[in-house]
């Protein structure tokens, strides 16, 4: 017994001095506590490109600059895709972004802390063009596991204030981290940029409201002379892992994982059926057919033939302008910035300046391009394109804008607003909306499961407060 | 007891213990009933003992019915042994290596001796155990070589999607890991569960504990259970020696019917080029057109899938003296598979040895060396690309043989250099495992003085597991076909180190405390730390394209991962008896762990079980009933944090498409740690009833029991928008019950022939009761499905464990609030639409289960002489399972019911006001009879998009095992003066199926997680294997 008591207390005793020592392992190795604002400032710029390119690979069906090849394809008939990789790719990055300002605000890094504001803005402003109200006052700081969703009016009042704030951020004089040059994959820290591009993103999202009472062109036109003069002030992600993710579609598609065929509406909009004018950028965007023509795939049809043997249709190609490796992946762009201008310039009714723009919106896309200086005024030149100041509509403005910023999400944006009126722009083969345009995305399985009492009740023809 | 120490004059008794085949049996114990004195016989089956007419000698070994007999004056004393089916194991070995005699257990477990765990050959320790233990649910994951299988005890006992709900495995009281890690590539490919490095023939026995009272003492790691693997020691005596072969064929036991009617091409129109593999016309239309289509068209899943063989050898030798035992045995098992280019190969050597190094002090030690690996396939690859290979070629013909192209890739559209061909793809994608395991322990032993004894174990399980997955670039060669999985070919490097190390020290100490009372009581101490290493590197696009090294690739990302956690824990118990027919136990346990934040990481959990054998207290029982016992448990299990890092947050730099050039992107954790995380805790109570009627010839155990799992651990998943995916935190209860019947039975029993029958039945319910507020439900898994009918399994509070849900058909209700929005009801007319085709609903229901209702096992044993027979039947009812290689199969017109496909029909069905349809339609693509352009067709436009038409009953009916063994009979055996019992036996696993499941074997699943509700094209095929097995003993 003797023997038994003394192992006990020697076990006893081992125990309450050791125990706690050993069993303090559970500090994560692989990560840390605080995370470098540079760490931070890194993902944040890529990934709001990346989720540019995300939205936009399922918008462009809608906005028919894609096609599927196979018939009655979800996405192309309109049917209810589940965006749940979309959403929570876009309040990921949100997430990433709030941290980074409330890490730069301990150190009064203003300018990290504005750009933190203008991507926040950026992401939110992809997330209420498709989906109208959402989280934003409950969400990214786990304040709750079901946030509320705020109505679209208030994130677009939200939106502003991000951006006006961010201005005021990034023209302070930096006390803390100054932005540094090779994490910031947008504008590589230049602060200038960073204001301009604010800029820009205001005449955006104010011009959204271009169907309701509040719209303002003249303040869209004040935030669009502080915004870009050329192509150079674009703010686009140029650097990649491997390659920019339409490159990524193209290669799998030269591998028949099909993908990134274009539709008919955008090939005919530059091969001269719809305009009567070849647009020289199409050979800059893709290659043509064997026999020389290019030809597109009508959206809900699918591809003609069956597929392989001799190429029937055009898609994004490897060596094109959009789907290179080193291709830029932009988020808005000095063209973009010349339609906004365009367009509230005309509504305003000053006719010359729209003209002026429009033209300066056209050319500046074909530089971008790369096409040469003799096409681009060829083109410029043609009756289809320069109508003159006085003869210039809104259906002009559209028409060029809609191929200036191909692949664009900001493109499912113009078409709602313009009530999809682009020349010869139908409802796709197979559509299931009864002839009926779609008109934003569903909610995704995500909420559906996690968070079904705060959705609102809405279909895919339920307009946006801009769209109304 | 009576006490017969009296010292007459010395006299000795030896003599000789055979079996009833006349076989010399090594090591039985013979011992003098009421003393300590004894001996055990030696290999050729002989014993000495000072002992004296008047003794009573009891003769007893594992396996046998023990015999007693009384001394007379001869002093030769011969005995013969029978074999004792019913009376198995009449001490078992329980938790932490006690030994307890059957009967004071107040829960149920069950034995298997090492005959029946070889009966049939088989390579992983999990298979083996199939059809033998009520309660468990044991799943192959798929045929394909050193595949892991999974086994479930009394069902599924977590929310938790990735949550581990196997149980423990230990060895020679040793827990080891039976981890089956995925990373570095091997997803889809059959990891190997790490138990499958156990050496069957080293096995003595196996016994279940099923959870609740009997895992009390392991603590948190035996939440789920334990299976206690006791090894085979050296015995005192002649050494003996083992040496067995076998060897054996493997076929893939079931594939889905194909069509062979329709060929490659489009709408009908033929085109030997075409991406579509038989949406073409007929094999006589075809031919008429191109002269080189073949006569029939080949069937792909018999081209693709060969026979596979597999071989194991192994040698032991051992023996020992009266104060030592050794056992060293060496084995090599290697397997090639049914899919081309997989292979596993496992060696192992063990030894272990045990010293009494005095009277009071003993040695234990053993070491397993284990080295297993093979190359592994990704199985849904490989099933994809067959679907999409078009009949009319070979795909046994996967290279060119010669000419410039030789050695790459056929393709089935050679003209365009296109057509994935699944079998090179395995010859160039590959995937090679390496694992080199160490199992070994060290255990004291000491016994100061009757009554005590104090054991200390030190267990270490580490292994390194090298992973390489490659594929070598395209070589550029003009036409040259590339597989796509190879890209521009890559190598990723993984190492993983792992390594569980345990301390145990436990004290006990028995004491009869008068004629009625015994009493025990045990104190320990139990330590345990697993510490797990992974690094991976990848490298992709080669310049060279067949030197495959990472120096060859010019883009390099890496990985690592590091985790450790610890475990302390103490415990206690105290057993009393009376009267050796009424008995109590109570146990404790209290654990500390590093997973649970630090101020609140001590949990503590009691359990208490009776045992009552009442046939003792009756005074006239009926001449039939031999034993009978009444059990009953109450247990309460904690568990920690399965997972590490679990109560703080880390930001990581793994933010996705990062490393960018020298630029590391940084993200906030997807999963939002709990602060005030709690450990989990189980309640089970368990009631059972054992019975031994008509002599020992009929043994039945039943039990019954519930389990409520509370304050479940689990990564609730959160709205995104929140700012995290999951949050980590307590929420929800699980509960199981069910009934488990285990019969034995002895039918008929002569001297030359007998006949043994087992069956055992489990069912188990298995329900979500809760799941915090706020969220609807959990996602646990998914499998993909063509335009939007990809299933998943989900849990909903209020509903089972295991529904799979989709979207199906929309159902006609008069009066829509008739609609259950969750349920399917099958029952319900299809609408039709407009077009004549059935409507789709894309509200996810539930439309199936993957729980079977119940699960039964019939074996059947006969032997004559010296031959013997057994074979069993498994039957596994009412569940289903979602079959995506039917939905891939569908989606290309290879599935035999798309043989319709240009008949016209009228659905059955009502029109969106009720009324009955009547509107044909064309079943097929293009125009239609009618001028209608029916576009891609019914298989593709309808029904490839509905889940519920691919949600099938996988209920089976199977013959498991067969095994025909014959032993030479002692005659024979004599004349060789070396060998003492030589046994051939054949085998057949899995000859008969019987399933209205129309994919593969419904028993093999996609993943290796709890999601097991699918086996469509992710999965391997099952086996049917043939064996002969030869063994020698000398």
């Amino acid at each position: 017994m003797k023997i038994t008591k003394y192992i006990l207390m020697l076990s006893v005793g081992l125990f309450l001095s050791s125990c706690e020592d050993y069993l303090d392992v559970n500090v994560n190795p692989n990560g840390a506590t605080r995370p470098p604002l540079r760490g931070l400032l890194a993902n944040a710029t890529y990934n709001t490109g990346d989720n540019v390119y995300t939205l936009g690979s399922t918008t462009s069906f809608y906005t028919q600059y894609l096609a599927s090849p196979n018939q009655a394809s979800p996405v192309d008939v309109y049917d209810r895709v589940s965006t749940s990789g979309t959403w929570g790719s876009l309040y990921d990055i949100m997430g990433d972004i709030y941290d980074m300002k409330r890490f730069a605000s301990e150190s009064n890094s203003f300018h990290y802390m504005g750009v933190a504001n203008v991507l926040l803005a950026i992401n939110l402003g992809m997330v209420a063009d498709s989906y109208g109200d959402a989280p934003y006052s409950e969400a990214l700081d786990f304040q709750t596991i079901v946030p509320k969703y705020d109505s679209q009016e208030q994130l677009y009042g939200v939106i502003q204030t991000l951006l006006d704030e961010g201005i005021v951020n990034l023209n302070r004089a930096n006390e803390g981290e100054p932005l540094p040059r090779a994490n910031d994959f947008i504008h590589e820290g230049n602060v200038k940029a960073w204001v301009k591009t604010a800029y820009l993103l205001k005449a955006r999202y104010l011009n959204h409201l271009s169907k309701t009472a509040s719209y303002d062109a003249s303040a869209v036109l004040a935030a669009v002379s502080q915004a870009y003069t050329s192509n150079a002030d674009d703010a686009q992600i140029t650097q990649f892992q491997q390659r920019n993710p339409w490159a990524q579609v193209a290669l799998n598609n030269a591998n028949l994982f099909l993908g990134g065929w274009i539709s008919e509406q955008f090939i005919d909009a530059l091969n001269g059926k719809t305009f009567g004018v070849v647009d020289p950028r199409l050979s800059k965007i893709t290659n043509p057919l064997p026999s020389g023509n290019f030809v597109g795939t009508a959206n809900g049809a699918g591809r003609t033939g069956d597929g392989a043997g001799a190429q029937t249709a055009v898609y994004l190609t490897t060596n094109g302008f959009y789907s290179s490796t080193n291709s830029p992946l932009i988020i808005a762009s000095y063209s973009e910035s010349k339609f906004i201008e365009a367009e509230a310039a005309f509504r305003t009714g000053n006719k010359d300046r729209a003209y002026t723009a429009y033209l300066e919106g056209i050319g500046s896309n074909h530089d971008k391009v790369g096409v040469a200086a003799a096409d681009k005024a060829t083109f410029a030149s043609s009756t289809a394109i320069a109508v003159g100041a006085d003869k210039l509509t809104l259906q002009n403005i559209f028409d060029q804008k809609y191929v200036a910023i191909f692949l664009h999400p900001e493109a499912w944006v113009d078409a709602r607003r313009f009530d999809y009126k682009y020349k010869d722009f139908t409802v796709p083969e197979n559509s299931l909306l009864d002839g009926q345009f779609i008109r934003r995305l569903d909610y995704p399985d995500t909420e559906r499961t996690r968070n079904s009492g705060n959705i609102p009740n809405v279909t895919l023809t339920t307009p946006l407060f801009w769209d109304k | 007891m009576l006490c017969t120490c009296g010292f007459a004059y010395a006299q000795s008794v030896s003599g000789k213990v055979t079996d009833e085949q006349k076989m010399p049996l090594p090591g039985v114990n013979v011992t003098i009933k009421g003393t300590s004195t004894g001996t055990i016989t030696s290999a050729d089956g002989t014993y000495t003992v000072p002992a004296k007419k008047g003794d009573m000698l009891e003769f007893s070994f594992i396996g046998m019915q023990p015999r007693t007999v009384s001394v007379g004056n001869a002093t030769i004393l011969n005995a013969t042994l029978s074999e004792d089916v019913l009376n198995l194991n009449e001490v078992v070995v329980t938790a932490l290596g006690i030994q307890r005699e059957k009967r004071s257990l107040g829960y149920a477990t069950q034995e298997l001796d090492s005959k029946q765990i070889l009966d049939v050959p088989r390579s992983n320790i999990v298979t083996a155990l199939q059809g033998k233990v009520a309660g468990a649910q044991i799943s192959s994951q798929g045929g394909a070589p050193g595949q892991g299988a999974r086994i479930i005890i009394r069902g599924i006992n977590s929310l938790s999607p990735g949550a581990n709900n196997e149980p423990l495995f230990i060895v020679d009281g040793v827990p080891i890991s039976n981890d089956s890690f995925t990373a570095g590539g091997s997803s889809g490919r059959g990891a190997t569960n790490r138990a499958a490095d156990i050496n069957l023939e080293d096995v003595e026995s196996i016994n279940v504990l099923k959870g609740g009272a009997a895992t009390a003492l392991y603590g948190v790691r035996a939440a789920n259970g334990a299976i206690i693997v006791t090894t085979k020691k050296g015995k005192n005596g002649k050494a003996v020696f083992n040496l067995s072969t076998t060897y054996g064929v493997d076929e893939v036991n079931k594939t889905p019917e194909v069509q062979n009617v329709y060929t490659q091409g489009y709408a009908g129109v033929y085109d030997k080029n075409s991406f579509w593999p038989t949406w073409g016309p007929t094999v006589a239309e075809a031919r008429k057109l191109d002269p080189d289509h073949p006569a029939a068209l080949f069937d792909n899943f018999k081209q693709a899938y060969k026979t596979g063989t597999q071989s194991n050898i192994h040698f032991d030798a051992s023996g020992g003296n009266e104060k030592t035992g050794f056992y060293s045995s060496v084995s090599r098992f290697a397997q090639e598979g049914v899919v081309p280019f997989t292979d596993f190969e496992r060696i192992s050597a063990k030894i272990n040895g045990n010293i009494n190094l005095s009277d009071k002090f003993s040695v234990m030690a053993s070491a397993n060396f284990i080295n297993s690996g093979g190359n592994r396939v990704d199985a849904s690859d490989f099933n994809t690309r067959l679907v999409y290979w078009a009949p009319q070629k070979d795909v046994a013909d996967f290279e060119y043989s010669e000419g410039a192209l030789a050695g790459t890739m056929k393709p089935y559209r050679p003209e365009i250099s296109t057509g994935n061909n699944p079998i090179y793809g395995n010859k160039t994608n590959k995937f090679i495992d390496n694992v080199n395991r160490l199992i070994g322990n060290v255990g004291f032993n000491y016994k100061p003085f009757a009554g005590l004894d104090v054991t200390y174990r030190f267990g270490l399980d580490t292994y390194n597991d090298s992973r390489r997955a490659s594929a070598p670039g395209p070589r550029g060669i003009e036409g040259e076909a590339i597989y796509e999985n190879n890209g521009l070919g890559f190598i990723e490097e993984t190492r993983i180190n792992s390594r569980d190390v345990t301390s145990n020290l436990v004290i006990s100490y028995t004491k009869a405390l008068n004629d009625d009372f015994d009493l025990t009581l045990r104190a320990g101490v139990d330590a345990f730390e697993r510490s797990y290493d992974r690094v991976s590197t990848r490298g992709e696009n080669f310049e060279v394209w067949d030197f495959i090294h990472l120096s060859n690739a010019s883009l390099i990302t890496t990985s690592q991962l590091i985790s450790k956690r610890r475990l302390v824990g103490v415990y206690g118990e105290f057993g009393l008896s009376f009267r050796d027919l009424l008995f109590l136990t109570i146990t404790d346990r209290n654990d500390w762990s590093s997973t649970l934040p630090k101020g609140n990481n001590s949990f503590n959990y009691p359990s208490v079980n009776v045992g009552y054998v009442f046939t003792d207290m009756i005074e006239n029982r009926p001449s039939w009933l031999d034993y009978g016992k009444f059990r009953a448990s109450y247990a309460q299990i904690g568990k920690d944090a399965i997972g590490t890092y679990l109560t703080s947050d880390v930001y990581r730099a793994t933010a996705s498409g990062f490393p960018i050039g020298d630029v590391t992107g940084w993200t906030r954790p997807s999963n939002k740690a709990d602060l005030n995380l709690l450990n989990e805790s189980t309640q089970a109570i368990e009631f059972g009833f054992e019975f031994k009627l008509f002599k020992n010839r009929v043994g039945l155990d039943l039990a019954w029991y519930q389990s409520n799992a509370r304050n479940q651990i689990l990564g609730v998943p959160i709205s995104a928008a929140s700012g995290y995916d999951r949050y980590t935190t307590n929420a929800g209860e699980i509960q199981n019950s069910g009934l488990e019947v285990l019969l034995n039975a002895t039918i008929i029993e002569t001297p030359d022939f007998r006949w043994n029958a087992t069956a055992n039945f489990s069912n188990n319910r298995n329900k979500v009761v809760s799941i915090k507020e706020g969220i609807e439900s959990i996602f646990i898994g998914g499998d993909y499905g063509y335009a939007g009918s990809s299933a998943s399994q989900v849990l909903y509070p209020g509903y089972a464990y295991g529904n799979i849900l989709g979207t199906s058909y929309k159902r006609y209700y008069a009066n829509p609030d008739d609609e259950n929005p969750l349920i399917l009801d099958k029952s319900r007319p299809v609408v039709i639409g407009e077009n004549g085709f059935p409507v789709r609903s894309n509200t996810q229901k539930i439309i199936g289960n993957s729980i079977p209702k119940f699960m039964l096992n019939i074996g059947n044993q006969f032997s004559y002489k010296n031959v013997s027979l057994g074979f069993n039947f498994d039957f596994r009812q009412g569940f289903q399972k979602f079959n995506s290689l039917d939905n891939f199969h569908s989606a290309f017109g290879i599935s035999k019911y798309t043989e319709n496909r240009n008949e016209t029909i009228v659905f059955e069905g009502v029109t969106a006001d009720g009324q009955p349809n009547t509107k044909e339609v064309f079943l097929g693509q293009g125009t239609g009879p009618d001028g209608k352009n029916y576009g891609a067709g019914f298989y593709r436009n309808v029904y490839r998009g509905v889940t519920e038409n691919f949600v099938e009953d996988a209920s089976w009916v199977r013959l498991q095992s067969v095994n025909l063994s014959y032993s030479l009979p002692a005659s024979i055996l004599a004349k060789t003066s070396v060998l003492n019992r030589a046994t051939l036996s054949l085998t057949g696993t899995n000859l008969w199926l019987m399933t209205p499941y129309s994919g593969f074997d419904p028993e093999v699943s996609v993943s290796s997680g709890n999601d097991d509700g699918f086996a469509g094209r992710g999965a391997y095929p099952g086996l049917r294997s043939y064996a002969a097995t030869l063994r020698l003993t000398f």
